[in-house]
């Protein structure tokens, strides 16, 4: 188990997820962008406790679907996936994802229960704050 | 200039570690075209997938995702499919402007399931893409190359 390469992933997973309470609700866009790379981390943490560590998207994708450990946060994360790699380059990125649909759906629906998953497998106790968003526009 | 048999082997060859991630044009005789890596190439001659069943594969997983756009029809007005740099897109493109995460959802089962499968289907990635913006994640020029539901 490569240790450094775990806890790397984690301190990169709570600088990330700090991040998404500061950003404006003007930028849900960026919040949900920022909510992948939460995951992305998590899950890397997650395969780096195994031995593996994914050089790319298509990599971790085939790791994740692949191993049973991850079922349930596989089914999570392809939505969280699809999401920021469309939005980015769109030209109306708030109508594709508005900022009502960040708490209840992107949070509560997605990160969330990766985050709880992940700490599980990771055997670690979930610091399970909840993203703390700024008012509506 | 003479060429032997061994040069043409030698033109030929697919190397793993030089064209891994080159894309190759594979034409067979029924003017069809796919697109695939050459380490795509190598997995499938290891697996011993042969040429027509990894066709009827993508022809099933086509008649699926039609059926998978018709379930959606409320939001789905069309699904594609269309080779680019050796992956297979399947892309649903929906009416209204917002994510549908009900979609994404089917479509992460979908997902899986072809990953988990990879040798039968190749890359295969699917997600949605809103009408109002087809042309932002569409060619004009793929679209030839494209399987189209109507």
């Amino acid at each position: 188990m490569a240790v450094a390469d775990l806890e790397a992933h984690l301190t990169q997973y709570h600088h990330n997820r700090r991040l998404i309470a500061l950003l404006p609700a003007s930028h849900p866009d960026w919040m949900v962008t920022v909510a992948f790379y939460c995951c992305i981390h998590l899950i890397d943490a997650v395969l780096a406790r195994e031995g593996y560590q994914p050089v790319d998207h298509k990599s971790r994708n085939r790791a994740i679907a692949n191993s049973n450990r991850l079922a349930f946060i596989a089914k999570l994360y392809d939505p969280l996936y699809q999401l920021p790699r469309k939005v980015r380059y769109m030209a109306a990125p708030l109508e594709w994802v508005p900022f009502d649909r960040i708490g209840p759906i992107v949070l509560g629906r997605y990160l969330y229960p990766i985050e709880k998953s992940a700490f599980r497998l990771l055997g670690r106790p979930e610091i399970h704050e909840l993203i703390d968003l700024p008012t509506e526009i | 200039m003479t060429t032997n048999a061994g040069d043409n082997l030698a033109a030929g060859r697919i190397d793993v570690g030089v064209d891994g991630d080159r894309a190759y044009v594979l034409s067979p005789l029924d003017n069809d075209r796919f697109v695939r890596t050459g380490k795509q190439i190598i997995e499938a001659c290891q697996l011993h997938i042969g040429y027509e069943s990894w066709k009827q594969n993508l022809a099933d997983l086509w008649e699926e995702v039609k059926t998978l756009g018709r379930l959606h029809r409320s939001r789905v007005g069309q699904v594609l499919m269309l080779p680019r740099n050796g992956t297979v897109h399947v892309l649903f493109v929906t009416d209204g402007g917002s994510f549908d995460f009900d979609l994404a959802e089917a479509l992460a089962e979908l997902n899986i399931r072809l990953r988990r499968q990879e040798g039968m289907y190749g890359d295969v990635e699917a997600s949605q893409i809103p009408k109002g913006e087809f042309g932002r994640f569409v060619e004009a020029s793929e679209l030839g190359d494209a399987l189209k539901s109507v």
